[in-house]
């Protein structure tokens, strides 16, 4: 099971790479919309490689809504794979 | 001095072509309203497409804007993507002969333009996507074609940034394609922040039009879209690079065998 600080590092390392931010901009209190400069529509890349990375559906997730800052992010995912892996155990 | 000269000739032409198409306005609404009977935003976008296209035939930055159309017609509606590197990007879309109308934020503030803007039925992305979506899909469906400059603003450094998910979401939901439209040239002339233009070459390539997948995961179509074109984008840049960095060399090599021809030349 991968620890939950690498997740977090992962998650950072992704949205650096896909959202061209810097390493200062990525801190968990900064929030997507307005500190990070996404927009609504950024949520389907964010589906995306979450998915891709990480193996968890955010698509239809009502929380994916709730999701404002980097911590709401890394604890939605955190959360959502661990749900993963007791379903496979 | 050929920039002093240029700026000399473009404000005062931009200003006089600009007064004359607000002054006409009323007059061109009242003749269509007799003759044309075209609905008013149709009208008003076509309208718009002629200054565009006249401002750019009367004020050659360096040399005539040159286009290179590779896309095979326009038979259908698109949406046309562009990167954006300056305020006079958009009137370049005057020289495309399609009805288009622009998905934009900023120039909505403009006094006098946001006015022309709304009669002509263009799209204030502030107002939000659902927004966008809604007035695009109806300006489709009536054989209009969108612009939208995907990286979401004007670069700043001249380089190609991320693109935002809107135009190939549009894309995907409407079924037409993205025709990428690469713009040379206009950062040198005229970038963010500067109040004087600088003599540029400037150029449109259009390039060949890249179809939605319907089949599959949307979020994945939507994203193999958009990285497919930024691709389309990158490429065309590196070969616009290319070029100038070859034409940069082949400049230095004529005037050093000017250099050496004159020496040898000289006794």
């Amino acid at each position: 099971m991968i620890a939950d600080d690498t997740i977090r590092q992962e998650i950072n390392e992704l949205l650096q790479e896909e959202f061209e931010l810097s390493a200062e901009q990525i801190h968990p209190e900064a929030t997507l919309y307005e500190d990070l400069g996404l927009d609504s529509l950024d949520a389907v890349d964010m589906e995306v490689i979450m998915e891709k990375n990480f193996k968890v559906k955010l698509a239809n997730q009502e929380t994916i809504q709730e999701v404002q800052t980097i911590k709401d992010l890394h604890d939605l995912v955190i959360k959502l794979q661990k749900e993963l892996l007791t379903e496979e155990k | 001095m050929k920039k002093a000269l240029l700026n000399i000739y473009i404000w005062p032409t931009f200003f006089l072509v600009t007064l004359v198409a607000f002054l006409l306005i009323p007059f061109l609404l009242i003749l269509n309203g007799i003759f044309m009977r075209r609905s008013l935003d149709r009208f008003v976008r076509h309208g718009v497409r002629i200054y565009g296209w006249i401002l750019v035939r009367c004020i050659p930055f360096m040399a005539p804007v040159t286009i290179e159309d590779e896309s095979g017609g326009f038979d259908t509606p698109a949406i046309f993507v562009a990167n954006h590197n300056s305020a006079v990007d958009p009137y370049l879309f005057g020289m495309l002969p399609v009805e288009n109308a622009f998905v934009t934020t900023w120039p909505f503030k403009i006094p006098f333009y946001q006015h022309v803007m709304r009669m002509a039925g263009y799209i204030n992305a502030n107002e939000g996507w659902d927004h966008v979506f809604s007035e695009a899909e109806h300006l489709m469906s009536q054989g209009c074609s969108i612009i939208i400059w995907p990286e979401g603003h004007r670069s700043r450094d001249g380089k190609l940034s991320r693109f935002r998910n809107g135009a190939f979401q549009l894309a995907y939901r409407t079924g037409y394609p993205i025709i990428p439209v690469y713009i040379n040239g206009t950062f040198h002339l005229f970038p963010p922040g500067k109040r004087l233009l600088t003599p540029s070459r400037v150029s449109m390539r259009i390039m060949p039009p890249i179809w939605p997948k319907t089949s599959g995961e949307n979020a994945e179509n939507i994203r193999a879209l958009k990285i497919e074109t930024h691709s389309v984008f990158s490429s065309e840049a590196n070969r616009q690079d290319m070029k100038r960095t070859t034409g940069i060399a082949q400049d230095a090599n004529l005037s050093n065998d000017k250099d050496s021809s004159l020496k040898q030349a000289t006794p």
